[in-house]
């Protein structure tokens, strides 16, 4: 919340805590820490001089979507009156962090220059949209875009506290890190990821002691370099067929699994300028590009033939990414429909573009870029830049640093109200009271995590705590007017309520991936009864969440329409499995979940979907304030279903984990469980098992 | 008695919640509790014939692709809702529509469009022939409505109970003989 924004909403904090500050204008209330948080990032700074991307005078021009990595965003102070480079390097500021979903260069909405330095944290991957594309589609959908303008995460983000005449970072040694055709042959990763180069290291082993050559020298560029033991994109692809016949993915999705080896720089394209395609294109090993000239032992092969399935494996699961991120540094006129579908679904899982409507998605489709940043504190761009991209972090994080400004200390995940104050301040607020006066009716609950509060001014800072209100902070104002109603508009402050949301559509799709991978009718009927008893085990454990989650991937289409593989399933499965979908019945308001759920005791995890639609609809079947006077009815339905929600932990989970051989690999599996999520494929690939009869 | 379940979808903002709170709870209440086994619920008389009515609204849930598939599944009914306000929420359904067929696997599926906010003459964006066209394009019934001002709203669910009746008439249950009833 602002400080100095018209206040009109009343608050009271459920959970976590706030702080209240006031910042002055002044630097020489520049808190200790804030300086030596300043010269870690200085170090930074001048380690990656080179990485910086865009600089002020740039006509940068996307609007970023963060894919992986993080970044950080650095702003410089308006009030630095010397121009000697320690002194500003000394007021450097973080003013954030972007993590994965977060987009930037929102300065794009407000054609403003840009007001802070972007810089890497980790290795990042982001999508971009570009300012020429954004201002074609904003045109056509003024509606959609103005409301967009008031749900951005971090405002019109980097205002312009600096003309542009201020120091700025010496220019030379710029290059720019964002070229508008980002190339498809570099990997996105700095190095392979373990899984990725096991699985490069079995195929070019198996590849080498295959008789038919296929792996060789060749000529490239008319005859003039060798290329060393490469071979062509559609051989690779027979090749990678006819090694898995029992695999049976496409020719796509086996291209798809050798660029994810590209990717990673497993394999390259001999001149470094290709993904990988199914052409006559030529592609090596890393190895061999290095000059290797190692044979296969028997050992080796002996070894590489044992961890083919799980290589084999590991690839089809990332193909679809990799197909994915392959389509989104495509050039914009080289996409096909076919992309742009794919494109289009894949955007619909992304928060910031949730409150766009389909069809300015569909736009976007057409333009947004994939991004990757290796490296960590890479500049992505600096304050004052014009602000012409807006990004989304699809993975990783970012920083905001701000030079000067003083009294800027770090916010926490989940906590969008400072950054959004701290990014936001001086001109802009003034104009966003106006814009948002007549939505200035919201009440904000803050379900879990803690906040904070950052004013401009004069002093004055105080602490608020969980369950307080503080209707009368009128002076802390400009939040964003989320209306309570479900993360949707909600957003800012709900990162672990959207990562448990995520982490159920991740454990569907799990379900139905894991059971549509398998050929083998009677492998595909035991990962059926496996995931039956995996439900089992959810509900023993009173994880209703993720049970719901198991129950909802076993009832997909995909699955529920494998009449052979559910024929062949043991009796005892079968009932098992009745007894367990009747749970997810909607019927009379999901009688049969409500009833189940109020006998268990805490520990519980409930079905969190249904919590929040009851808050939904309580908040809009309910007036909030009756004839001058607050609803109480209505606040006390809300307390009952928060409580319903604190029940389920009032006491700690006790049970002796199975210790498994391999604990750690299961925790890791499980982390991070690989799944595809695209309806479409998913049922085709359902159809390709089993075809429909007729 | 027949019982029907219908699922209203459509954008953010079209009035989805609003047109469910006024057909179940026709007028406002103070108390509307939807954690209750009825809050969904309306049992209303269509063509002499007593049907119970249970209406699933994904609201809350959004980005939660689960429950509306949940709910797609589940739903013998559907209601398209647009707003005659806003180009883009008419812009949506579409994929909405094909999204249903493909999770119902069938082309037939019993389905109201509707133009909310009708109330709003001077807002209006999306033209009536424009619904009309789109309506005959899914092959399906289209109203305008207000659940603000209360125009046909009670219509949406009637006309969808009798689509449902002439898709899969109540099968002439072997009705169990229900005892006599004795007085004494
Ligand atoms: N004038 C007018 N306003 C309406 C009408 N129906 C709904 N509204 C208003 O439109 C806004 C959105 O209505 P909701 O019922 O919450 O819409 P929804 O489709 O459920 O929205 P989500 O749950 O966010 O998807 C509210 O402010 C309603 O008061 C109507 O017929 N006329
Ligand atoms: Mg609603």
């Amino acid at each position: 919340l602002n400080q100095n924004d018209s206040g009109s909403s009343w608050y009271i904090v459920l959970g976590g805590s706030l702080e209240v500050r006031l910042i002055t204008t002044n630097t020489q209330t520049t808190q200790t820490n804030t300086i030596e948080k300043a010269s870690v990032y200085l170090k930074r700074y001048a380690s990656s001089r080179d990485d910086i991307f865009l600089n002020q005078n740039d006509s940068g021009s996307s609007w970023y979507i963060v894919l992986g990595g993080s970044l950080e965003v650095r702003l410089i102070t308006t009030n630095t009156q010397t121009t000697q480079t320690n002194t500003i390097e000394k007021t450097i500021i973080t003013l954030t962090y972007l993590g994965v979903g977060a987009t930037f260069t929102e300065t794009l909405l407000g054609d403003l220059p840009r007001g802070a330095h972007i810089i890497t944290k980790t290795t990042c991957e982001l999508l971009r949209i570009q300012y020429r594309d954004f201002v074609e589609i904003k045109e056509r959908n003024k509606d959609v875009i103005s409301e967009l303008q008031m749900n951005t995460k971090i405002k019109n983000g980097f205002e312009p506290t600096i003309s542009k005449s201020s120091p700025s970072m010496p220019t030379q040694a710029r290059r720019t890190s964002t070229p508008d055709c980002p190339n498809p042959a570099e990997p996105i990763v700095e190095s392979p990821s373990v899984p990725m180069a096991r699985a490069g290291w079995v195929l070019r082993t198996l590849l080498l002691n295959d008789e038919s050559g296929t792996l060789r020298d060749r000529k490239t560029s008319g005859g003039r370099t060798i290329a060393r033991r490469c071979a062509s994109g559609s051989e690779l692809v027979d090749w990678l067929m006819s090694l898995a016949p029992s695999l049976a993915v496409s020719r796509q999705i086996t291209t798809g699994m050798w660029q994810a080896l590209l990717e990673e720089g497993v394999i390259y394209h001999v001149n470094g300028e290709q993904a990988f395609r199914d052409k006559c294109i030529l592609y090596n090993f890393w190895q061999d590009k290095e000059g290797s000239s190692s044979q296969a032992t028997a050992q080796d092969i002996a070894e590489a033939e044992e961890h083919l399935e799980e290589a084999l494996l590991a690839l089809a699961r990332r193909a679809p990414d990799a197909i994915l991120r392959y389509i989104l540094r495509k050039q914009p006129l080289d996409r096909t429909s076919e992309d742009l579908e794919q494109i289009y679904e894949e955007l619909l899982h992304l928060k910031p573009l949730h409150h766009l409507s389909n069809s300015v998605r569909r736009e976007l489709a057409g333009v947004v870029m994939f991004e990757a940043h290796p490296r960590k504190g890479e500049i992505l761009f600096h304050q004052g830049d014009e602000g012409k991209s807006w990004y989304i972090i699809i993975q990783g994080s970012v920083d905001v640093v701000i030079y000067g400004k003083g009294c800027v200390t770090s916010l926490y995940a989940g906590e969008d109200f400072g950054k959004l104050a701290l990014v936001n301040n001086a001109p802009r607020k003034y104009s966003y009271v106006f814009h948002q006066g007549d939505e200035g009716k919201s009440w904000y609950i803050i379900i879990q995590g803690s906040v904070d509060v950052v004013i401009y001014g004069k002093g004055c800072v105080t602490s608020l705590y969980a369950g307080e209100d503080f209707g009368k902070l009128a002076l802390v104002n400009n939040a964003p007017r989320y209306k309570f109603r479900g993360p949707n508009r909600f957003q800012q402050i709900t990162a672990n309520l959207d990562v448990f949301l995520r982490r159920f559509n991740e454990i569907q799709y799990w379900v139905i991936t894991e059971i549509l991978l398998v050929t083998s009718l009677n492998k595909r009927v035991q990962i059926l009864r496996k995931m039956i008893k995996l439900a089992a085990y959810c509900k023993e454990y009173r994880n209703i969440n993720a049970l719901f989650a198991v129950l909802m991937g076993l009832s997909n289409v995909a699955v529920s329409r494998l009449s052979l593989t559910w024929d062949k399933l043991p009796s005892k499965s079968k009932k098992t499995y009745t007894e367990l979908e009747a749970l997810i019945d909607p019927s009379k308001n999901h009688r049969a979940y409500r009833q189940a759920v109020s006998k268990l005791q805490s520990p519980v995890i409930p079905f969190m979907p249904l919590l929040l639609k009851d808050l939904a609809f309580t908040h809009d079947g309910n007036k909030t304030v009756v004839d001058g006077l607050v609803n109480f009815e209505k606040m006390h339905m809300f307390a009952q279903t928060l409580r319903t929600l604190r029940y389920c932990r009032t006491r700690h989970l006790v049970l002796d984990p199975p210790t498994p051989k391999c604990e750690s690999e299961v925790k890791s599996y499980v982390s991070c469980l690989r799944a595809m999520d695209n309806q479409r494929i998913l049922t085709s690939m359902s159809q390709k098992l089993e075809p429909r009869r007729s | 008695m027949r019982e029907y379940k219908i699922v209203v979808l459509g954008s953010g903002g079209v009035g989805k919640s609003a047109l469910t709170v006024q057909f179940v709870q026709g007028i406002f209440v103070e108390k509307y509790d939807p954690t209750i086994e009825d809050s969904y619920r309306k049992q209303v008389e269509v063509d002499g014939q007593q049907c119970m009515l249970e209406i699933l609204d994904t609201a809350g849930t959004e980005q939660f692709t689960a429950m509306r598939d949940l709910y797609m599944k589940n739903g013998q009914g559907f209601i398209l809702v647009y707003s005659i306000t806003a180009q883009s929420t008419f812009n949506d359904l579409s994929d909405l529509r094909e999204q249903i067929l493909r999770v119902k696997d069938t082309d037939d599926v019993p389905m109201v469009l509707v133009g909310n906010k009708c109330d709003l003459e001077e807002e209006r964006v999306v033209g009536k022939e424009q619904g009309a066209s789109l309506a005959r394009a899914f092959a399906c019934t289209f109203l305008e409505t207000s659940a603000k001002a209360k125009v046909n709203v009670n219509d949406i669910f009637y006309d969808l109970v009798r689509q449902v009746n002439k898709k899969s008439p109540e099968k002439k249950q072997k009705q169990k003989k229900k005892p006599l009833c004795v007085l004494l």
